[in-house]
């Protein structure tokens, strides 16, 4: 009777165990819940800066790198394999999309730059049709390009007298100074005479980036690997400028001098390149 | 005497034909030089080939915005860097094939071809 006693008190007891063991239980869970959100309270301040400073400075990286190797890729692929005005679609959209990219980073203020430079890095390797190229050109844009082309080939000219070894190299690259810095001369002559203002534009830009890569690649040269490195550029560089005039200054500018001027300035440029393609091919033969 | 008059008169006037013929014939044979101008333009000679008359005056006029020369491909002669709107002349006397080139932008080239005064001078 004892035992049976015994038994149903344990009976009963162990339910309320259970019970009191599981409300205990509960409450241990909640208990670090509480304690949970100033752990990350603490920890997403922290975590945003690093963040934020990442941010900005993947931006700025991103963003030079991505337009210079694109275009130079581009224009020298195209260039020597293809007649100019074959090479102009090509050469046209390798500088032309990286315009409107590029200049949106650079304008954008610090604090913005972790959240929108992700469009821009997309945009970058997206290529844009001659057609919506040439849309972005402007009477102002397309001075600045023709200013930057020349000034592009006067720095390199100017590495030839005392680093070329050949006759024919070092007159070549007089005859680029005196040529280019008379386009230079016409141009800002009738910019004045119209009253405006070259705007740079992203092929303005690329054309100085790309300069002075070429040129300071260059500037280490001497005798025949000066020469030989020199006057297969300068046979580049003119295809690309023909190219472009051909395909996008001509047809886009509006001003009828500034369009007078550009078609003045072409034969030119074809009669550089001749010039360079024969000198090209005298260092070659002379190796 | 009448007779001597009309055989007078008659030398006179064949003296005077024959005269005339012959100064005629000479106009014909070696007429006067004349002057022919090749303009620059657009990075060529226009025409980029002519003949001439030796004697004759070949001008080279400047129309680019570029300087430019012409100059003999052997170097003989040569006019002098032309700016826009200068020009220069040559007075070829020798009958020949004279091709020339830009000095300054060698794929530029012309010829100038001088043929014999009749004459012959």
């Amino acid at each position: 009777m004892q035992s049976r006693r015994l038994i149903s008190s344990v009976v009963l007891l162990l339910p309320a165990l259970f019970w009191s063991s599981c409300k205990l239980f509960q409450m241990g869970p909640v208990a670090p819940s509480k304690a949970a959100p100033r752990a990350t309270a603490k920890a997403t301040p922290k975590a945003t800066p690093k963040a934020t400073t990442a941010a900005p400075a993947a931006a700025p990286a991103a963003a030079p790198t991505a337009a210079p190797t694109a275009a130079p890729t581009a224009a020298p692929t195209a260039a020597p394999t293809a007649a100019p005005t074959a090479a102009a679609p090509t050469a046209t959209p390798a500088t032309t999309p990286n315009a409107t990219p590029k200049a949106a980073p650079q304008t954008l203020p610090a604090t913005k730059a972790s959240g929108p430079t992700a469009a821009p890095a997309k945009a970058a390797p997206k290529t844009i049709s001659a057609k919506e190229a040439r849309a972005h050109l402007t009477d102002p844009t397309i001075a600045a390009m023709v200013l930057a082309a020349n000034n592009t080939d006067i720095s390199y000219a100017r590495l030839v007298s005392s680093r070329a070894e050949r006759a024919d190299v070092k007159e070549f690259g007089q005859r680029m100074l005196t040529d280019h810095a008379g386009v230079n001369g016409l141009v800002n002559d009738l910019l004045t005479k119209l009253n405006v203002t070259p705007v740079d534009n992203a092929a303005s830009l690329d054309m100085r980036d790309e300069s002075a890569n070429r040129r300071d690649a260059m500037r280490d040269l001497t005798a025949f690997s000066f020469d030989s490195t020199y006057i297969e550029n300068e046979v580049a560089y003119h295809v690309k400028f023909l190219a472009t005039i051909d395909s996008m200054m001509i047809p886009v500018a509006k001003n009828a001098e500034l369009k007078g001027l550009l078609m003045a300035v072409r034969p030119a440029v074809a009669a550089h390149l001749a010039h360079a393609e024969q000198v090209r091919a005298n260092v070659i033969s002379r190796k | 005497m009448r007779g001597l008059l009309v055989s007078a008169f008659a030398a006179g006037a064949a003296a005077i034909l024959s005269g005339c013929g012959a100064s005629y014939s000479a106009v014909r044979s070696a007429p006067a030089p004349a002057a022919w101008v090749v303009r620059i333009n657009g990075f060529q000679f226009r025409p980029s080939e002519f003949s001439v008359v030796a004697g004759d005056t070949v001008i080279w006029a400047n129309d680019d915005a570029f300087r430019h020369t012409a100059t003999a491909d052997g170097g003989a002669w040569s006019t002098p860097e032309l700016d826009r709107g200068q020009q220069a002349s040559w007075v070829p006397r020798t009958p020949g094939r004279y091709p020339y080139h830009c000095a300054a932008h060698p794929t530029m080239q012309g010829v100038l071809l001088v043929a014999p005064r009749a004459g012959g001078t």
